[in-house]
């Protein structure tokens, strides 16, 4: 079922909001089914001050998931562009998404696992099919498994089929469906929700085929998303309407929340979004109102209390940890021995030397006198 | 000034030259090169541009994953007998192959009875032989020695024949003379009760993933080569009370035993740091005394966004121990169920993630230190949740024989008993067969599906390394060797692994027709233009002439006159 939400969608831009063209930050959430734990990417693609806003969606995704208990070691964060420490930024070190300027969301705990020049297509297929060289840290791995539920929002400048990457690549909607394809071959997920803010966004899931994944995108084919909140202190807008929309949303939720995917999707206001959003169930098994948004972007841990602790004696007298006292006492007491016979060798040899002085001093002063 | 004249001259030379017998050859030589350019060029082209694809053994890789050979694990077991004590001959002749028959014959019975649907036929072999007087210091997994000895020298409470199976690979049996043959009979029940167990856990794990595995199967993490485990000792609040701990003393008394014990099948890394302030973001519910918090609120306990628990291991599968410490107003912190009973561990364990203790020290001193002893409870807990996020079951092995059956089910000074450690090497060897064989069908599927992907020798070399240990493992399985089976079923999965992973296997792989005219339109539009340009002349030319022909059937289309290519030539 293709879901879209009708509206005309000609030449309603205004003039603050202006059309995306080229970031997209990922972020993967991999949450297993029996909600056991989690893990969360994301990557941003957008260079340049320009693109602030979608570093400031990414970043403001990467807030609400972290708030609701995904740890930064379960998240991929991607970002094109440092926005906090660009020399335009009026605020250094900090970006924000609302122009209230009230939270800061980049902050001082912010994990950003690729950065600058490292979010490429190229990195980002390794990232997802799991093929990074031997030498990549855990921090920059997804090590899911078919247990794992990974949310992947991503945003930037894109068309029809393709999403831009740094202004100079792109990633087209085959690419992802192949990377996604080969992810359920190795079972290296238990669902996706994949989540695209961009122009045309819908055309990028058209493409998958691998079951179990759920897709919602800001605008249909031939549409542009739109950006929201101009901030005339920094001179831009700060963050885009889809995700704005939804970040709306996010906000009220929490790890307990019940909320599904369609009373997300029912707040959808296209005036406000001013581009028709829709989803993709074609390929996810469970109904899309019963579907938790927890169940994405959060992390709720199966917690069981322990039942019974293990009995263990008190004084092993078993095993390696015997034989390995043992060696290293007898080498203790060789060790004492052989120290006893060097100290009274020692001995012997100094008193040999003053009697040798004694005798060889009275020879000579016999001698002399 | 010489050589230039003299240049320009043989050129006029050669022009005169050729100008007169030109007419048919100049007209033939663009259609020549044309010839040439495409009977080289195009080969040269298609060779240059294709994508190598090593030639990898499909067929075995398909037919181990969809088909795969039976895999049989075999259980050696021995008896060896006191003086006297064996059944005489007349009465029970043959009845170790007795016993092995009825067995087998009862294995296979069951494995046919069994509906699941498996990916991988899974049987049990009994195997049984009277003792040959060796000397058994170590046995190997699933080879046991069942020493039967002389009651009235055993134990003597009861005549009763008692069947004592040990946390190690050696039972003993005490029997007495009369009832050695009651005695089998006894091991034999118990052994079949516990093979047809063993068997339908195994062929539960590779059931096919229709249906979702047991809750405790949830809970246990996939076999890994190698394992992070990482002690963290949580002070909430330094200021009131600095703990400190021996955990590298306690570790050596009661971790290191049963991880001593696993090293045959994995590595384990383990490390420990002391974290301090760490504040839980679920405040406890005060009760009359101390504090205590739900079972309900567990699932926060963990504070992920402040506590820093990040593993630095690239690959391998950590896992957290936690020794929580809680504020001194809030001790004692316990935890409770639901029913608010409180949690006799006062420990708790996060699915695949690790495990939990809440110690709550005495207050009064300024700085506490855990000593060796006063960890045991938290190792305790430790040790009984690592077992169950490694998926070590309990073995059952009675069944309405209590009374002549005795199990040591625990084991105080390894924290594993051998009969477990088994029955998790079979269960681990099953899967990684499964994760191979699979893993070698998604990368034939994936390849196939792929056709831009490029397929180096070293993914070849590195599928047919795994298809030989897996045909090794199944080898080395019917000679009885079952770690050494183990050992190469890691081997075959992780080299299945290493080559669907393989990071020269990316690329864009999907190139929309725009992108192709794109790269080669500058290449090859200049080249082309006058080549096609001549040869529509020509065409144009010979089509005029066979006109001219008919008309004036002249016999030598070339020569004919009027001919706009070559002007000079008139």
């Amino acid at each position: 079922m293709l879901g879209t939400r009708h509206q005309n969608q000609s030449r309603n831009a205004d003039g603050d909001s202006d059309v995306d063209e080229f970031s997209a930050p990922l972020l993967i959430d991999n949450d297993p089914d029996s909600r056991i734990q989690h893990g969360s990417i994301r990557v941003c693609t957008s260079r340049f001050w320009f693109n602030y806003r979608h570093i400031a969606n990414t970043l403001a995704i990467y807030r609400t998931v972290k708030r609701l208990g995904i740890p930064d070691s379960n998240i991929i964060l991607m970002l094109a562009d440092d926005m906090a420490c660009n020399p335009r930024n009026k605020h250094p070190g900090a970006v924000f998404s609302h122009p209230n300027h009230e939270v800061d969301i980049y902050g001082d705990n912010v994990e950003v696992d690729y950065r600058g020049y490292e979010v490429t297509v190229e990195n980002f297929i390794r990232l997802i099919t799991g093929r990074v060289m031997p030498d990549t840290p855990r921090s920059k791995r997804l090590l899911t498994d078919d247990k794992s539920n990974i949310l992947f929002y991503l945003t930037g400048h894109g068309g029809e089929d393709f999403l831009k990457f740094q202004d100079a690549e792109e990633i087209n909607s085959y690419d992802i469906a192949d990377a996604f394809s080969q992810m359920w071959e190795k079972k290296r997920y238990n669902e996706i929700m994949f989540m695209i803010d961009t122009c045309q966004a819908n055309s990028m899931f058209s493409k998958f085929k691998s079951p179990n994944i759920l897709s919602i995108g800001s605008s249909r084919v031939g549409e542009s998303s739109y950006s929201y909140f101009h901030d005339a202190d920094l001179g831009l807008t700060v963050i885009d309407r889809f995700t704005y929309v939804n970040l709306k949303y996010f906000e009220d939720i929490d790890m307990q929340s019940r909320s599904s995917f369609s009373d997300l999707y029912s707040t959808y206001d296209t005036k406000i979004i001013k581009s028709n959003p829709g989803y993709d169930t074609r390929h996810f098994k469970r109904r899309f109102d019963q579907t938790l948004l927890t169940d994405f972007l959060g992390a709720v841990a199966k917690a069981e209390i322990t039942e019974k602790s293990y009995p263990l004696q008190r004084n092993i007298t078993r095993d390696t940890s015997k034989t390995g006292s043992n060696t290293a006492k007898v080498r203790c007491g060789t060790a004492s021995v052989g120290n006893a016979i060097m100290y009274i060798l020692y001995h012997i040899c100094l008193l040999a030397l003053i009697l040798l002085y004694l005798c060889a001093t009275c020879f000579f002063f016999n001698n002399g006198v | 000034m010489g050589l230039l004249s003299r240049l320009l001259k043989k050129k006029q030379q050669a022009a005169d030259i050729t100008t007169p017998i030109g007419s048919k050859r100049d007209r033939m030589i663009p259609l020549y090169s044309v010839l040439v350019a495409v009977a080289i060029g195009l080969p040269l082209w298609w060779k240059q541009t294709e994508v190598y694809r090593a030639n990898l053994p499909s067929e075995q890789m398909i037919a181990w994953d969809s088909n795969p050979p039976p895999i049989q694990i075999p259980f050696n077991f021995m008896i060896e007998w006191d003086d006297g004590l064996e059944p005489s001959s007349d009465l029970v002749l043959d009845w170790d192959t007795k016993i092995e028959n009825r067995i087998n014959s009862a294995l296979m019975k069951d494995a046919n009875n069994d509906r699941l649907r498996t990916k991988l036929p899974v049987s049990l072999k009994f195997n049984l032989q009277r003792s040959t007087g060796k000397n058994f210091d170590t046995l190997k997994p699933n080879n046991y020695l069942v020493s039967m000895k002389n009651h009235e020298k055993g134990q003597n409470s009861d005549k009763h024949p008692l069947l004592h199976v040990t946390d190690t690979r050696k039972w003993i049996a005490y029997t007495t003379k009369k009832k050695s043959s009651e005695t089998l009979e006894i091991f034999e029940k118990s052994v079949l009760n516990y093979l047809v167990t063993e068997q339908g856990k195994l062929r539960q794990s590779v059931v096919t993933k229709d249906t979702q595995g047991s809750s405790k199967d949830l809970h246990a993490i996939n076999y890994s080569p190698k394992y992070s485990l990482v002690f963290s000792l949580m002070n909430e609040d330094p200021e009131s009370q600095i703990t400190t701990w021996d955990i590298e003393g306690a570790l050596k008394q009661y971790m290191y035993p049963l991880l001593n014990k696993l090293s045959i099948m994995s590595d384990f890394k383990v490390q420990s740091q002391i974290l301090r302030y760490t504040a839980l973001p679920i405040p406890p519910i005060a009760s009359n005394n101390g504090t205590y918090i739900t079972s309900d609120m567990l699932p926060n306990f963990i504070n992920s966004a402040e506590w820093n628990m990040a593993s630095i291991e690239p690959v391998a599968p950590t896992i957290h121990f936690l020794l929580y410490i809680p504020k001194t107003t809030s001790r004692p912190l316990v935890i409770k169920d639901s029913n608010l009973v409180s949690s006799k561990t006062n420990g708790f364990m996060i699915s695949q993630w690790g495990g939990i203790h809440i110690s709550n020290p005495p207050s009064d001193k300024q700085v506490y230190k855990f000593g060796t002893k006063e960890l045991q409870p938290t190792m305790e807990v430790f040790v009984s949740q690592l077992r169950e996020l490694l998926g070590i079951q309990e073995v059952s092995i009675t069944k309405g024989q209590h009374k002549n059956v005795k199990v040591d089910e625990l084991s105080p000074s390894n924290g594993v008993t051998d009969l477990e450690l088994d029955s998790l090497m079979c269960r681990w060897l099953i899967q990684n067969i499964r994760l191979a064989a699979s893993t070698l069908g998604s990368l034939d599927r994936m390849i196939i599906s792929l056709t831009n992907m490029v397929v180096h020798d070293s993914i070849k070399d590195l599928v047919s390394d795994a298809l030989n240990r897996l045909d090794q493992t199944v080898h080395v399985l019917s000679t009885g060797e079952l770690s050494n089976a183990f050992t190469n079923s890691a081997f075959a999965s992780g080299l299945a692994e290493k080559a669907f992973f393989d990071p020269d296997m990316v690329g864009m792989l999907y190139f929309p027709d725009e992108h192709k005219y794109a790269i080669y339109l500058p290449f090859f539009l200049p080249a082309t233009m006058p080549v096609l340009s001549i040869i529509g002349f020509r065409l144009r030319q010979w089509k005029k002439n066979r006109g001219t022909k008919k008309d004036r059937s002249n016999p030598s289309p070339l020569k004919k006159p009027g001919n706009p290519a070559k002007p000079h030539d008139e």
